[in-house]
């Protein structure tokens, strides 16, 4: 991740494309959630993992 | 409290097998325990009394005729409100689902409990959607641990664990999707089951997260756990996500013992975070099983990482249409973090489903070389009801999505785990260690958790009222 991430400029952007209307208090709230899934994304995008690598689920007709 | 509900659910089975006791008996006294406790335990939030009494009278009637009435013949029992219980509104917690239509039929898990002779007795208190670790309810007011009221039952299933602990029932029902059978279990010091993903029907149930949602059971014994799992087992085609896996009854080797089995403590991120007395007693439970292995299972912070992203993605495709139109009537604490997983780039997910097999391939590694892997349940004993944050790892950071640092990269790839809990003289909150298997070795798991029960070492004990 990088360090010019701005979680609230993501809140104010997405929750129009969502049709969630946000409250003072919830967008807080929500770019805290947004900051710490970031943190979480940093960590799982360093993974070494190859274009062949098949997600979990397989699905099957 | 009555004896019919101090003892373990087996017995009172057997009893009533036996005409010693009835099932009309067992569950009039669940009906006067759930009375006198659970105003301040908050466990249930439904109480299916004249049903239970009426399917205690078939059971009895079965026994009356000469017939064998099961397994768990007049066993009280009691399932999450997220499980369908014809007649009721299936809430899963939230205050929305109330104004959902009355269930038309029991899940399937229910009735295969039924079938087996147990009566169920009403729906249990949780965390709004399942999606919380600290059995505190926005709409229903807070489970409470009943061995100590004024702290944390956990979550999600927090009135499942608090049924059992408080003697209110002797088995109950939960899911588990992050660890939420485990954290309560942990907490309130009692057995709990998360079997293998794909295991258990999920039909008749309210979804959080269907990559990983799992159904299971909590006991006091166990062999209570083992003869609920047991009577669960099988295939359900109203189950599109069960998987084709041969049923395995654990009751028949549960008394087998621990030869030649291959015990090892998770190392690294499993031993690195914590309070002290989550990771004693890991030790205490391996000194107990003879094995002084520790074992790598690398990446484990990632599969953490990559279960909480598919977890928010997810959790906010189910609700979105919710958040959309009946934001205000969520619990704040859930919303919020639905909505900010509605926002979150669809890469990420992809790339933690990608993951969750790379991990599942590394961890299927492992079990080459040991079959039980031993780990903490949870990063400390149970918080104080309404207390946000603790320290953890150095900083302070939230209680409710770290509560299952442990249990989630576990669930992350669908391994089976029991629970048991551990008690230290003096304390009166006790913590939880999870025993670990291969996919589909519930059978190893409850072996390993019966021989620590039989030598003492766990226990689930009615915690005392008042």
């Amino acid at each position: 991740m990088t360090g010019s991430f701005d979680p609230s400029a993501l809140a104010d952007a997405a929750a129009p494309l969502l049709d969630l209307a946000l409250t003072p208090e919830s967008r807080a709230q929500v770019v805290v959630h947004l900051t710490i899934a970031a943190e979480q994304a940093a960590l799982l995008l360093s993974a070494d993992l190859g274009d062949e690598d098949e997600p979990a689920p397989v699905y099957r007709p | 409290m009555t004896p019919l509900l101090e003892g373990s659910a087996h017995a009172l089975a057997s009893a009533v097998r036996g005409g010693v006791r009835s099932a009309q008996e067992a569950t009039r006294a669940a009906l006067a325990r759930i009375e006198a406790c659970d105003g301040v335990y908050g466990a249930f939030t439904d109480v299916v009394a004249q049903r239970a009494l009426d399917q205690a009278a078939v059971i009895d009637a079965r026994r009356a005729r000469g017939e064998f009435a099961g397994a768990l013949a007049g066993v009280p029992f009691a399932v999450k409100n997220l499980f369908d219980v014809k007649g009721l509104s299936t809430r899963a917690g939230s205050r929305i689902n109330r104004d959902l239509p009355r269930a038309e039929a029991d899940a399937t898990l229910v009735r295969r409990l039924e079938a087996a002779g147990a009566v169920l007795i009403g729906a249990l208190n949780m965390g709004e959607y399942a999606y919380d670790f600290t059995g505190q309810n926005a709409h229903d007011g807070p489970s409470r641990n009943p061995h100590d009221i004024q702290h944390m039952s956990g979550g999600s299933s927090g009135g499942s664990a608090a049924a059992v602990a408080g003697g209110l029932v002797p088995i109950a029902l939960g899911s588990d999707t992050n660890g939420s059978i485990r954290v309560p279990s942990a907490l309130c010091g009692v057995f709990g089951l998360k079997p293998t993903y794909g295991r258990l029907s999920r039909a008749g149930t309210f979804p959080f997260v269907a990559s990983l949602d799992h159904l299971g059971p909590f006991a006091r014994s166990v062999t209570d756990l083992s003869l609920a799992f047991d009577a669960m087992l099988g295939r359900d085609p109203a189950d599109p996500a069960q998987a084709d896996a041969a049923p395995i009854p654990t009751a028949i080797t549960l008394e087998d013992g621990l030869e030649g089995v291959r015990i090892a403590r998770l190392g690294g991120y499993f031993a690195r975070l914590g309070d002290a007395c989550v990771h004693e007693a890991v030790e205490r439970v391996a000194g107990a099983l003879k094995s002084e292995r520790t074992v790598e299972l690398a990446e484990a912070e990632r599969a953490r990482a990559a279960a909480y992203l598919i977890t928010m993605v997810e959790g906010a495709a189910l609700h979105l249409k919710r958040l959309q139109t009946r934001a205000q009537d969520f619990d704040p604490d859930v919303r919020d973090r639905l909505i900010a997983g509605a926002m979150l780039p669809g890469a990420w997910a992809v790339q933690a489903q990608k993951f969750r097999r790379h991990f599942r391939d590394r961890a299927l590694a492992l079990f080459r070389d040991v079959d039980v892997l031993l780990a903490p349940a949870t990063p400390c004993r149970a918080p104080k009801l309404g207390q946000k944050t603790f320290m953890l790892d150095g900083r302070e950071q939230l209680v409710r999505p770290n509560l299952g640092i442990f249990t989630q990269p576990i669930s992350f790839i669908g391994l089976p785990v029991a629970s048991v809990p551990v008690w230290t003289e003096g304390e009166r909150l006790p913590v939880g260690v999870q025993i670990i298997t291969a996919p589909w070795r519930e059978d190893l798991a409850l072996r390993v958790a019966r021989a620590l029960e039989r030598d003492g070492v766990v226990s689930a004990p009615v915690a005392a009222f008042g």
